[in-house]
């Protein structure tokens, strides 16, 4: 009610100076927009980096052999590097921290896969169970590959859902079904689904030593993919690696082109120093525009109570107490504060609703949004601000001396 | 209903300092129509505002209504220029942006009525100055005595003890002089008690008592 009551004094006091109180309300609604659309727009790129990060463990680790590239023990540069399953048994023993240790096998190319009468190209894979760690595999239903069929060489397959889709009718259950892969019959015993997009749903996965029996018995494999225990992610693994698989290859152990390694850790810190970065580069711009914004309130306040000091000596004559002015200018300063804040708060929103909506297909950037904690945040942020930055011209107007006031022109 | 027991008043002015009022004793009855008169700067606002609890003063007790006026806080001050005291002032000091009615309505809104009591109380007041018509202009609509007008059912709106009217026709012509000092004469016979300063030897004939005030001192 006393709120209310105010409004027409307040309304007045600022349309008296329309220019100046849009300026200082400028300010304020470019702090708030600011803040809110670099946040917003910082969301997106987050989880647009993140969904990279989504499709594989983030503590993985990727082998893969390549070409040397500089001459050594007389062997010349350009010769082939193919990784074997003996390397990953090598590695087991002599480095420390890993977990999940899997080969991949691969045909080179899409087989074709029957069931029924049903056919479909697919990519075949002969995995450990680890793979399904590394590679964040979804189970659906059933089960995945376990370390008993690797063990026993058993011919079960795992099938990604786009092979469910080709190779089964609507509301067949796959589990159980035998499939048909390249003239070798395989019992389907789960199904996976993977954020990696599509590619990954067109995989089936056999266990290491079944698809080596079925299809290629060579000791190669084209992956060599590992996690790492929490505790061993600064552990130089690059290094560690080179200088085990150059002995073993005979390669230069200064050679980095002659294996493929990516590291989704030491990429994944960079992604997490980044956003730090980003998020208190954000927070100080932001803070720091509205700030500016918040002092001009202060200043447009404060010119305001001067200019009517003898309005103020009338109201006291009248009966005003102290405090009642102090309110008085108080619930001015927060209804600037508020009013230009929310409309930049609306304002942000819905820019960053539209940047949703248009739906860009950019890499790194998806889904930005304001969520709920920022908007309330900065709600917040210009309550307390709105109320400190009255609070200098309020106290000196609640002090002002009646007759003094009453006597200024 | 109110009584001064020498009081001094003085203003600083860098080191020295300037007695304004000395030893002032002066009781003032309910009911009293009192003309307070001198030349300019012998100290006759400077007295109002003592009256108004406006200003403060250095020595001596000011008792109103059996109570001493004497070191309040700003908060209790501002309660009894509200509630005790009606000033009108020689230049009206109505607030520009509000409308006859809603400067009426202000002092009603600080002794916390609720909008429609203030708003009937400011429109009963304005009607017996004469002003229904104008509930809704603002004061720059108005004639110099018509504001005053308005400035009085402002110093009436919450019934004060006291009225205290400073020059009240200082600003205005001989006629709207006579109207504002014939709504003066109504208040008094209705009960009110008032002092009004006056340079005006006429204005101060059509009051009860005059008090003669030169450089400070009661004469
Ligand atoms: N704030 C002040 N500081 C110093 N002197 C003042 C102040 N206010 C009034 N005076 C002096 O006090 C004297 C009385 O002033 P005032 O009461 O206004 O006289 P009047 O109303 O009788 O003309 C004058 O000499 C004036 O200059
Ligand atoms: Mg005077």
């Amino acid at each position: 009610m006393a709120f209310l009551d105010h409004w027409r004094d307040i309304l007045v006091g600022l349309r008296r100076h329309k220019l100046r109180t849009f300026l200082t309300a400028f300010g304020v609604f470019w702090g708030i927009l600011m803040v809110v659309v670099l946040l917003g727009i910082g969301k997106g790129l987050e989880r647009g980096i993140s969904q990279i990060f989504k499709d594989d463990a983030f503590n993985s680790i990727w082998l893969h052999g390549a070409k040397a590239s500089i001459p050594y023990a007389g062997l010349n540069p350009g010769r082939p590097i193919t990784l074997t399953i003996h390397d990953l048994e090598a590695l087991r023993v002599s480095v420390p921290g890993i977990e999940n240790l899997t080969p991949r096998k691969q045909l080179k190319t899409e087989i074709p896969v029957k069931f029924g009468r049903k056919t479909g190209a697919f990519e075949i894979f002969g995995i450990y169970p680890g793979n399904q760690v590394v590679e964040r595999t979804i189970l659906l239903e059933g089960r995945l590959i376990n370390p008993l069929d690797i063990v026993e060489a058993r011919r079960v397959a795992v099938i990604g859902t786009r092979v469910v889709e080709i190779l089964f009718g609507e509301g067949e259950d796959p589990i159980g079904q035998r499939i048909d892969i390249h003239g070798t019959s395989y019992l389907v015993v789960g199904t996976f689904t993977d954020v990696g997009g599509e590619g990954e749903l067109r995989r089936i996965y056999l266990p290491f030593s079944a698809f080596q029996r079925s299809f290629d018995p060579s000791p190669e494999i084209e992956w060599l993919i590992f996690t790492v225990k929490d505790g061993f992610h600064s552990y130089p693994y690059e290094d560690r690696i080179c200088t085990l698989l150059a002995d073993r290859h005979h390669f230069s152990p200064l050679d980095r082109g002659a294996l493929d390694i990516w590291n989704v850790i030491e990429d994944y810190k960079k992604f997490q120093s980044l956003f730090l970065g980003i998020h208190v580069f954000v927070i100080a711009v932001g803070l720091g525009t509205l700030f500016a914004g918040l002092v001009g309130v202060t200043n447009v306040m404060f010119i305001a109570v001067k200019e009517r000091t003898r309005e103020i000596g009338i109201r006291k004559a009248l009966g005003a107490t102290p405090r009642t002015i102090l309110n008085m200018i108080l619930q001015e300063a927060l209804m600037l504060t508020l009013v230009s804040g929310y409309l930049g708060l609306v304002g942000g929103i819905g820019f960053i609703e539209l940047l949703r909506s248009i739906e860009i297909e950019v890499e790194y950037f998806r889904d930005p949004e304001v969520d709920l904690g920022v908007a309330f945040g900065a709600l917040f942020v210009l309550i307390i601000g709105g109320v400190a930055a009255g609070f200098i011209p309020a106290r000196y107007a609640a002090r002002i001396h009646p007759i003094e006031a009453l006597r200024h022109e | 209903m109110l009584r001064l027991i020498d009081l001094q008043k003085s203003y600083r002015l860098g080191q020295t300092s300037i007695a304004i009022l000395h030893q002032i004793n002066l009781s003032i009855e309910s009911n009293e129509f009192i003309a307070l008169m001198g030349p300019s700067g012998s100290g006759k606002s400077t007295l109002l505002n003592i009256l108004g609890i406006l200003d403060d003063y250095d020595q001596g007790e000011y008792w109103l209504d059996g109570t001493l006026m004497k070191s309040l806080t700003e908060t209790r001050a501002a309660q009894y220029r509200n509630r005790f005291i009606g000033f009108v002032f020689q230049s009206f000091n109505l607030l520009s942006h509000l409308t006859a009615l809603e400067n009426v309505a202000l002092p009603l809104r600080y002794l916390g009525q609720s909008l429609h009591e203030r708003t009937n109380c400011s429109k009963s007041l304005l009607t017996q100055m004469g002003l229904e018509g104008r509930f809704h202009h603002l004061p720059t609509e108005l004639s110099g005595g018509q504001r005053q007008r308005v400035a009085i059912a402002r110093a009436l709106a919450t019934r004060p003890r006291l009225i205290l009217a400073d020059e009240p026709t200082g600003n205005l012509d001989s006629s709207a002089s006579r109207e504002i000092l014939d709504v003066f004469s109504t208040l008094h016979r209705d009960g009110a008690t008032i002092v009004l300063v006056t340079h005006d030897e006429e204005v101060a004939r059509r009051t009860q008592r005059t008090v003669r005030i030169r450089d400070g001192r009661v004469v």
